[in-house]
């Protein structure tokens, strides 16, 4: 008698604490998502207050659409995270960071009359667009609810790799396999191919990932949800962590 | 010999001018050279990761020591090209270790 109850527990105890099973529900506590035309964008407030303009805003799909994230990310000197680079007025006046395409050539440039196209505060800034871009992309469940990855492949979008020379993404598709470190719990999977088509090698390696596999340590979920290994992207600019499936894709989608 | 004073004098002036923008083109060489091997690091030799690693290294400080407003764009790409090669050295030397 003793015994069953014993294993009744233990049973009910897996059920709970194993979310695959899919009786533990969410056990992140996962931020709220903003709405699919506000995913991904930001606003940067260094110095904007200071110099009495309100903060830039950016929004990461609009640009996806025409640069990929290692043109900003690489070869325009942006950090990942937001209000990390010292940008300028006068850096992008002489060319460099936004100035590099917002120069009145390639887009709009940083003249008095175009001020409040960027420095308006507002982070759902042209949202209409949005809509517009959403209803011809291939669909997903979570972030911008863009297939971003699909769109790139079947070719709908086509961002620039690089702005200053002819290069081409590395034809580098290793797919990793990672146990996830909770049993119960299907292993992640990892493919460099969607991922270099969009990065530099060296955006992730070896700032965020300096791992060896097997010798990895706190490469944990706690962790990530930290802005911490894939969390650098996939928290608020690519498709969020949100989409279980979108890294562990044997588990059950919980949208 | 009025004339050739004014031409000297001239060269004093202008040659300072476009000292730096020579120096920049070349470390802008420097630099191009070595972060196009960024692409193709994993197949190159460690003996040749490490000598782009050290090369990056001195490139570092002669771009930190330059007038040129591009610098913080250069250093910041500078390092990731050299912490690649790095990271793969690192990576390759891991490996050939056993576990702890």
């Amino acid at each position: 008698m003793k015994q069953s109850r014993v294993l009744l527990f233990a049973v009910l105890a897996a059920l709970i604490l194993l979310p695959d099973t899919g009786f533990g529900g969410n056990t992140f506590e996962l931020w709220p998502l903003p709405p699919p035309a506000e995913y991904g964008n930001i606003l940067i407030e260094r110095t904007s207050h200071k110099s009495n303009v309100m903060p830039a805003t950016f929004s990461h799909w609009l640009h996806r659409t025409k640069y990929s994230c290692r043109v900003c990310h690489f070869e325009l000197g942006f950090a990942f995270n937001v209000n990390a680079t010292e940008i300028t007025e006068t850096d992008n006046k002489n060319g460099l960071f936004c100035g590099a395409c917002h120069n009145g050539q390639i887009t709009f440039g940083h003249t008095a009359e175009n001020c409040d196209k960027c420095h308006n505060g507002d982070i759902s800034y042209s949202k209409e667009k949005f809509a517009e871009l959403r209803s011809r992309l291939p669909k997903a469940a979570f972030g911008n609810e863009i297939n971003w990855a699909e769109a790139l492949k079947k070719g709908i979008i086509k961002p620039k790799y690089s702005i200053y020379k002819d290069e081409k993404p590395l034809e580098f598709d290793k797919i990793l396999e990672l146990r996830a470190e909770w049993g119960g719990i299907s292993p992640a999977v990892f493919p460099h191919g969607p991922h270099v088509a969009w990065l530099d090698c060296s955006n992730c390696h070896p700032d965020i990932f300096n791992i060896k596999k097997k010798t990895t340590k706190h490469f944990e979920m706690r962790y990530i949800m930290d802005k911490k290994f894939c969390g650098a992207c996939h928290l608020s600019i690519a498709f969020p962590i949100d989409d279980c499936k979108g890294c562990h894709p044997k588990m059950r989608r919980t949208k | 010999m009025k004339k050739s004073v004014c031409i000297i004098l001239l060269l004093f002036v202008f040659i300072p001018c476009f000292a730096p923008y020579a120096a920049a083109q070349s470390w802008i060489e420097d630099f191009d050279r070595i972060c196009a091997q960024g692409e193709i690091a994993d197949s190159l030799p460690t003996a040749t990761l490490r000598e782009l690693t050290l090369e990056s290294d001195k490139l570092l400080v002669v771009i930190e020591g330059s007038t040129d407003p591009r610098k913080k764009v250069f250093t910041f790409r500078l390092k990731k090209c050299r912490n690649l090669f790095a990271y793969i050295i690192d990576l390759r030397e891991t490996k050939d270790r056993p576990a702890p």
